[in-house]
Formats: C-alpha cells, structure tokens, sequence
C-alpha cells in the first residue's frame, strides 16, 4: 500500500485537484476516516450569497452609468494593441526596428555631438500615464504584502510562501519602476520604491515557513521603516497623478512628435 | 448577435461606451457574490462591486487581450476587496467594540449583519449558529487565505485561476487554501463534533 495521504493531499483530493488519491483511500481506512471528516466539514460550509433582484444589473447600470460619464473614457493604449493576437506582425515589425536600432547605436560609429533623433522624445503623457497605472498597481500589490504580513500572528510556524513569492515576482518590477523614477528625476517616488524593494528582497530571503519570532522581528523592521504608510502616500499621489494625466489634454497626440506610430 | 468579453472591450476602447454595459451585465452578478463572501455584508460587497467596475473601466486600455477577462475582473474585484477590508480594518476599535457587543448581547445580531433578508430554501438548512461560525472563522483568515479560499471553496475558480489572481504559482495557492482550510476546520470541528450540525449538509 502507498504511503498515507497528508492532510494537504485530503484537502486538496476534496477540491479535486490530486490524481492518485482515489486508488489509496480504496485501501486504507485510516486515510479514509479522515477525508469523510473533512468533506463533512468543508461540505457544511456555505456563505450562501444574497438573492439578487431580477433587475440587479440594471439597477447596477443605472448607478454606475453616471460615475462612467464623468470619468474619462478609456482608449485603446500602445499595450493594447501590441497585445491583440492580429496585432503581433506589428509587434513583431516592432521588434525588428527596436533591434535595428540597438544594433545601429552599437556599431555605427558616435558623433560627438548626440544626434538630432535622440532628442525626439516619445509622447510622454501617454507614456507616463502608463507607467502610473503600472506603478499603481504595482503598489496596489505590495501593499496587500505587507498588510498581510503586518497582520499575521506571530505565533508558532508560520508559512508565508505566498506573500514570499509574491515579493519574489514584485522584486524586478519594482527595481525597473525605481530605475526608471531615478531617470526621470522623481526622488520621492524613487526613494520609496529603493525603500520597498529592500522590504522585498527582505521578504523574499526568507524560507517558506518562519517561526513566530522570526515573523515578529519582519513585521518590526516593516512598522520601524513607516514602509506601508509611505507605500499608502505615494500610491495614492501616483494614482492621483494618473488620473490627472489621463484628464490633461494629449498634446503628445500630435503626430510630427511621435517617433513611431502604430 | 451576442458580443464576447474580448469584442465588448474591443468596442468600448473604441469608443462604443455602451458596450461596457455587456460586461456589467455578464459579470454583475457573479462579482457581486465574490464581493459578498469577501467582505462578509451586503452594503460592503455593494461598494465593491460599483468600484470593481469603475477601477475595470478606468484602467480597461491596460487590460492585456491575450488573458482571461473574467480571471482580470476577479483580480480587480479581490484587490477592491482586500483594500475595503484594510481599510475596515484600520478602525480595530470599532470592530472589536462590535464583536464584544455581539458576543455578550445578542450573538444573533453579528450573524444578522452577514445574513440577508430573504432566506432561500438551502439556506433554512443551515443553523442560524453554524452561519455565525463560518462567518467568525473566515473572518480570522488572512486577506490572502480568505481570497483564495473563496475563489476555490465557493467560486469553484481552478487553482491557476487564482494563481492569476493572487500572481503567486499554483503550488503557492495549494498551500495557502489548505492553511485557511486547516484555520476553518480549528475553528469548526469542535462545534461539528458536539453534533449541532446535520453533517454534509450542503
């Protein structure tokens, strides 16, 4: 007979997500016993959702509708399209140019003076709008990170493998955000990010599973820093800024100023 | 003909606003219940739902086509959760005060702030005390556990689905829905063993 199940392979054999487990509980009552005790368990969990009218999504629309009208429409972004299936032979064509060019800056011979092309700048508005919703969401994410980790009792082991991975995923994102901040001369927003990123790393050093003082002493070093409340500050001034970018009129729509036009 | 999620959106960015409404109304609901088993109250998930689809409308040009738009809509709408649920959070004194009334006074009246006027058939099944506790026991759950274990335990979401969601790997989910399963079952079997419960009742 295989070895017994563990409880994970119960739980999950509930929800079906384990392949084996059905030939092993033919065999062993042990095992048995216990997934009948927790399928009787999680069978009588219910949160059971409140019966909606039959009208529910029109009295929905009629609330949301007016909200919509005053918030600016949404409009078909580069990323968008770049992402839309027929649209990558442009995303491809696209490549190709970036490439050129990188090859073209490698090993065409430099002028002293930098050449009139460079100072072409993309259309920043649209651009920065982009990259604010990014940032916003980015924040968005870590936030939730450390709010969870904030609010983890440190008691016994405690796995934190997912807000482990998490951080392990927000690492790179955030190390581009806080370059690209420090190019564009955004200390405060930089600062933060160097700020979180280390708060990351930190995170992301750690096992999957940690004991209640090791918890403790992450959560301190978070609260000591002020991390989540100068995370709170500046997502909501990007998320502000993203909004007031979005409102401002797309100069950059004129089209003599774009580099490239898809 | 019936517009698809990725057509509707398609038509939205282009300008036909109206097409959003196709969204509200094939998700609408199913938002709503999402939002319901988050927040634990009505009024809570309506707020959710009404900002799920304002933050989805606002940032619809970043919505990446070649995904899921249900799976990015249940990501938002998890997200608007967690933050309500941080920020109800942030009044500690004010809930503690309520689960301490609760608790002494009426323990009838925590329940009735989750429960809903109108009463199904299913759910006349249940205990009035087994809600209560179900109730109690989600809410000792981390944000994380309590995202995952409703997309899996009550949304029926697959286990990348909601890997989607948190952007954390399946085997990172695995984990965290069995530590909110194992929290439930700490919290529920002693009250299950003294037989105060029709077991599988579902």
């Amino acid at each position: 007979m295989s070895p017994h199940l563990t409880e994970q392979e119960l739980v999950l054999h509930f929800y079906g997500e384990t392949r084996n487990a059905e030939r092993h509980l033919a065999e062993c009552s042990t095992c048995t016993a216990e997934f009948v005790q927790i399928r009787a368990t999680l069978s009588a969990i219910e949160f059971p959702v409140p019966e909606r009218a039959a009208d529910y999504e029109a009295q929905l629309w009629s609330t949301l509708k007016p909200r919509l009208d005053v918030t600016d429409s949404p409009k078909a972004s580069v990323w968008h399209a770049v992402l839309q299936p027929r649209k990558w032979a442009i995303a491809g064509a696209l490549a190709i140019l970036v490439v050129a060019a990188f090859l073209a800056g490698r090993y065409l011979p430099r002028h002293e003076q930098p050449s009139p092309l460079v100072k072409v700048e993309a259309p920043k508005t649209g651009n920065d709008r982009v990259l604010m919703v990014a940032v916003g969401d980015h924040l968005d994410r870590t936030e939730m990170i450390l709010v969870e980790l904030a609010n983890t009792p440190a008691e016994g082991k405690i796995d934190i493998s997912a807000e482990r991975e998490l951080a392990q995923n927000l690492v790179n994102e955030n190390r581009l955000y806080r370059q690209t901040a420090q190019r564009d001369k955004d200390t405060e927003i930089a600062n933060v990010l160097d700020q979180v990123e280390r708060v990351l790393i930190d995170i992301s050093h750690h096992p999957d599973s940690v004991s209640g003082k090791e918890l403790e002493q992450l959560q301190q070093r978070i609260e000591s820093q002020g991390v989540l409340f100068k995370v709170r500050v500046i997502e909501s001034k990007v998320k502000a800024r993203s909004r007031s970018e979005r409102a401002a009129p797309q100069k950059s729509s004129d089209k003599s100023q774009l580099p490239i036009v898809i | 003909m019936e517009l698809n999620d990725r057509a509707a959106v398609d038509e939205v960015l282009a300008g036909k606003h109206e097409s959003f409404r196709v969204l509200v109304d094939r998700h609408g609901r199913k938002v709503f219940g999402l939002a319901y088993r988050m927040t634990g109250n009505e009024h809570d998930a309506d707020e959710v739902v009404q900002e799920t689809f304002l933050r989805c409308y606002k940032r619809l040009d970043s919505f990446e086509a070649r995904s899921s738009f249900s799976t990015w809509l249940y990501r938002i709408a998890s997200n608007c959760a967690l933050d309500l649920l941080a920020k109800r959070k942030q009044d500690k004194t004010h809930i503690v005060e309520s689960d301490a009334h609760d608790d002494e006074l009426n323990p009838e009246e925590r329940t009735l702030e989750y429960a809903t006027p109108q009463p199904g058939p299913e759910r006349m099944l249940l205990s009035t005390e087994l809600r209560k506790r179900v109730s109690d026991a989600m809410q000792r759950l981390t944000a994380v556990e309590r995202t995952a274990f409703v997309l899996r335990h009550f949304e029926g979401r697959s286990i990348s689905e909601i890997g989607g969601v948190l952007k954390v790997r399946d085997e990172a989910v695995k984990n965290t829905i069995f530590r909110a399963v194992k929290k439930m079952r700490t919290e529920l079997e002693p009250f299950m063993a003294a037989g105060s419960v029709q077991r599988g009742v579902r």
